[in-house]
């Protein structure tokens, strides 16, 4: 395990979120390693990946957090919106209600994360146009009733998939260049800066803010 | 399509995946099924087509329409032989086969053998009909449809999960006993000895119980007329042992006197190429029923008969059949003759490709160690195998009356010894229930009445999306498959949240409960032991709301990670890896998860003797310490890839080496021990400076304190060893 330095620019932390079975870890694959497994496993706790994009000539990695969906895996996956700096609230377009639940997840990655977290709603599985329950214009209405970016994607067929991706990770590309990072002292991070930038894990990210008395 | 680049299989694979549900949509349908099949059937013939197309990449509706036609009523027989052999041609492709599987290709292929009237009948009186009774098409189809059948199983688990959900092996038996089909009296034979070696315990009674069946093993194993190979014959032996290593199915087997026939056959066995049957043969004739096997000398003199060299003897296999007499050499000691099996058998295993053969490995190997354990029980105990005396042990072990083994054995040292070494596979849904002290339960109707009870439809949608999503690479739970095994453990996990609503259902439990049903002989069995293990191995805080025990089960790791391998949680902590994305996997799918099953199931047995979840974290402390070396040059990401199932690859060195890891948990077994920490620790998050210093049982809290503030518990210590003041 060699220390290889894969040449980025930025470097960005990003949430999938969503009910159990939505298509998070497929979603996943297929952004990462273009792949898509019929049989995939349930996801317990977290998982992690990591995918570079180009936008506007520059190297950005992201770093992906893949969550549990299930109510009982919030202590733990709660953690991972912290110092995120976007996130992607899935949900199931053939079932209603995964996206019934979206509200709820908005609300808690809400409580839990920095306030300028750029966060995308998804409509996945959608080359399941039989058997759709949530009409495409009901997801933008949400999405722009809470000023969302929205997106439908297939994991399965590969629609989309990537462009959910570069479009959040564009946007938070523009966000923070125009202005500074994480609220600290460092202005616009530059290659130099992306050791710093890694401290997006929660617990320094955190540390660093509190400045603990141990 | 052989002749398609590596790229272009690619394309034709994910076209196969892409469409998969519109194919299925299709099948459902019928008109449409109908319409596609007749337009093209009727407008080009199938044969025809089949050829052209074969040389085409996307043969997507190629495979679609095969089944079709197949499903077609209306479909003649020439045609629907057509299809067959076209299919016969596609499916040696390995690719197709699999996305023939897909469209589930088994079932239309039995469905329409049963419209042949020779399936129809009593397989009581097989072998009399005659070739006029069968149309020149009927007898094309059947032939064709075997020979697809016989493909299917053999390269594929899925296929052989299908055809037993089908009932399609009682067809096999039928063209196996059948005189008119003599062309593939092979194909059918060497399926159904597939079926008997591939069975596992779900499917061990079905096989030996498919009328047929037994009597086609007979005759082969006798073959009086000299007229089957060896590797035939060493197959056919090789399914009845493995059938004779679960209960229900040796009791069959004994009732049909199998044993004679493999006692004849070893006995025949008079040259060196012989000799592997016969070795088989006189082990499986060990495992069906010690007496007759009477002592190693058997298997002696066997040797004695023969074989010039071991290494000839390895070769048997490999080899062509044709029979040539060498120079006898001196006998081979008992242990070697066995260790030639094994090495064959694992041989063999090698060359097939197919998932879940580590599991099949050990589920082979174990038949063979429970011959030679019941060999070395009936000569007193004289054969020097540890393996052997373990089994013959743990027989008699759970042979007394339905007891607390654990109890029984005091401080249990001996057993516990016994355990290390491992639980024989085979013994496994045997033991596993004594050792919960759960066997009692099988005759009660405690499942039955938690299945009625029934549960919310939340927990049932839960449920629901859990279940095709465990342990997918067991045929058992594989959702194209026959579904069995997801029904069972769909049942399972419902009747647990009836019966402990306050546990419900938490995902992870599934694994635990696909674990224990691979090791039970019925379902009711699995979730006896499943309600048992939850209850005294304190799991139900694993999954019950807040996930009590599971963190202070990560938590106890993370302390006894920083006291034993403070260089690895060092690492991990400067370079700012969250615990949390690994520990708790491996804790909640009770190391199943990345594990595989030859390694998962001893940690289980360990742990199961033990009384106590110490062997978790003994697990989880092995692979923190055996990842040193990896992950000291590696970053935040490597670290947590490596974590999250890097490890678990092939020939990383830490899961596929049991004995090793198991040695190197084993060096944790008295750390695991403490469940307080007495002593004032004198580093972070345990030092006297810290805010939480004389909390004195540690895991909860401390991992509560965790998740409040965000900070990892030996952050500054790590930054303390890093600059050294």
């Amino acid at each position: 395990m060699a220390r290889i330095d894969d040449g980025y620019d930025y470097l960005y932390k990003i949430v999938l979120v969503g009910d159990s079975g939505v298509g998070k870890s497929n979603l996943l694959t297929r952004f990462t390693k273009n792949e898509f497994n019929y049989d995939s496993r349930t996801t317990i706790g977290v998982e992690f990946a990591t995918s570079i994009i180009k936008v506007e000539e520059k190297a950005i990695k992201a770093q992906i957090w893949d969550t549990a969906g299930q109510e009982r895996y919030r202590a733990i996956t709660k953690a991972y919106y912290r110092g995120a700096f976007g996130a992607l609230i899935l949900y199931d377009i053939s079932k209603k209600a995964t996206f019934e639940s979206v509200e709820r997840w908005l609300k808690e990655l809400k409580e839990n994360s920095d306030n300028d977290m750029v966060i995308m709603l998804v409509g996945n599985k959608s080359d399941l146009t039989n058997q759709r329950q949530v009409r495409t214009d009901e997801g933008k209405a949400f999405a722009s009733a809470h000023g969302l970016n929205f997106i439908e994607t297939s994991a399965l067929d590969a629609s989309n998939v990537n462009e959910a991706f570069t479009e959040i990770l564009t946007e938070i590309y523009n966000q923070k260049r125009a202005k500074p990072v994480v609220g600290d002292k460092e202005q616009a991070p530059d290659v130099e800066k992306v050791q710093n930038i890694r401290i997006t894990d929660p617990a320094k990210e955190h540390s660093k803010k509190k400045s603990c008395s141990c | 399509m052989t002749s398609v680049s590596p790229n272009m299989s690619i394309v034709s694979l994910e076209l196969g995946h892409k469409t998969s549900r519109d194919a299925e949509a299709d099948l459902l349908d019928d008109g449409r099924g109908d319409g596609v099949c007749k337009e093209q059937v009727q407008a080009e013939g199938m044969e025809n087509r089949a050829s052209k197309n074969l040389e085409q990449k996307n043969s997507v509706m190629e495979r679609k329409s095969l089944a079709a036609c197949l499903k077609n009523e209306q479909a003649s027989n020439e045609e629907k032989g057509m299809a067959l052999s076209a299919m016969h041609k596609m499916i040696m492709d390995e690719d197709e086969l699999d996305a023939m599987l897909e469209l589930g290709v088994i079932g239309q292929v039995c469905q329409t053998l049963r419209g042949i009237h020779v399936f129809q009948k009593q397989v009581d009186k097989p072998g009399n009909a005659l070739v006029d009774e069968l149309t020149k098409e009927e007898l094309n189809i059947s032939c064709s449809g075997i020979r697809c059948i016989a493909l299917l199983v053999n390269k594929s688990s899925k296929a052989r999960t299908h055809l037993m959900e089908d009932k399609g092996l009682e067809l096999v038996a039928i063209a196996a006993l059948e005189k008119s089909m003599v062309d593939v009296r092979v194909d059918a034979y060497s399926t159904l000895a597939t079926m008997g070696i591939w069975s596992g315990p779900r499917y061990a009674l079905k096989v030996v119980e498919t009328p047929g069946v037994m009597k086609c093993m007979d005759y082969i194993i006798r073959d009086e007329n000299n007229e089957f190979d060896n590797m035939l014959k060493v197959s056919m032996v090789d399914a009845v042992s493995v059938l004779a290593s679960r209960n229900r199915a040796r009791k069959v087997l004994l009732d049909y006197e199998m044993e004679h026939s493999m006692r004849d056959a070893a006995r025949s066995a008079s040259n060196s190429r012989a000799f592997n049957l016969a070795a088989k043969a006189s082990v499986a004739s060990g495992a069906l029923d010690g007496k007759t096997l009477n002592d190693l000398g058997f298997l002696v003199e066997v040797s004695d008969n023969d074989s010039d060299s071991s290494s000839d003897v390895q070769l048997v296999e490999e080899e062509d059949t044709n029979v040539t007499r060498t120079p006898s050499k001196p006998a081979l000691e008992g242990t070697e003759v066995y260790d030639n099996v094994l090495r064959t058998q694992a041989d063999m295993l090698n060359k097939d490709g197919n998932q879940g053969v580590s599991g099949r490995l050990l589920e082979l190997g174990d038949y063979l160690t429970v011959a030679r354990a019941t060999a070395a029980a009936t000569r007193g105990g004289s054969f020097s195998d540890t393996d052997a005396a373990a089994t013959a042990e743990w027989r008699s072990l759970i042979s007394g009356d339905p007891i607390n083994v654990r109890r029984k054995n005091g401080d249990g040292a001996h057993l516990k010894a016994l355990a290390r070494q491992g639980i024989p596979h085979s013994l496994r849904c045997e033991v596993w229930p004594y050792l919960l002290s759960c066997t009692d339960l099988s005759g009660s109707d405690v499942y039955e009445k938690a299945v009625s009870t029934g549960v919310s439809k939340q927990i049932q949608v839960a449920i629901d999306k859990d279940i095709t999503r465990t342990m997918p690479e067991h045929e058992l739970f594989w959702a194209g498959g026959a579904q069995v095994g997801l029904k069972s453990l769909r049942a399972v996990l419902r009747a647990y949240a009836a019966y402990h609503p306050e546990v419900g259902y938490c995902q992870g439990m599934s694994s635990l409960c696909a674990l224990f049903m691979v090791n039970a002989e019925t379902e009711a069995d699995a979730f006896h032991m499943f309600a048992a293990f939850m209850d005294q191995f304190r799991f139900k805080g694993v999954y019950s709301d807040g996930l009590p025990v599971m963190y202070e089960l990560v938590e106890k790791i993370t302390y006894l990670g920083m006291e034993k391998v403070p260089a690895v949680m060092d690492k991990i902590a400067a370079e700012g890896v969250p615990l949390d994305s690994f520990l708790p996997v491996w804790v909640m799918t009770g190391f199943t998860y990345y594990f595989p099953p030859t390694l998962a199931f001893k940690i289980w047995d360990i742990m199961l003797v033990e009384g106590n979840t110490d062997m978790f974290v003994c697990s989880a402390l092995a692979v923190l310490a055996l990842s040193e070396a990896i992950i000291m040059s590696g970053n935040m990401e490597q670290i947590t890839l490596w974590f999250q199932n890097g490890f678990a690859e092939r020939k990383t060195g830490i899961v596929d080496n049991p004995e090793l890891f198991l040695k190197v948990a084993l060096e944790f077994e008295n750390a695991a021990k403490i469940e307080e920490v007495d002593e004032e620790p004198t580093c972070g998050i345990f030092s006297k400076q810290h805010p939480l210093r004389g909390v004195r049982r540690l895991p909860r809290r401390t991992f509560e304190f965790v998740h409040r503030t965000g900070r990892r518990p030996f952050s500054k210590l790590a930054e303390r060893r890093r600059k050294p003041s």
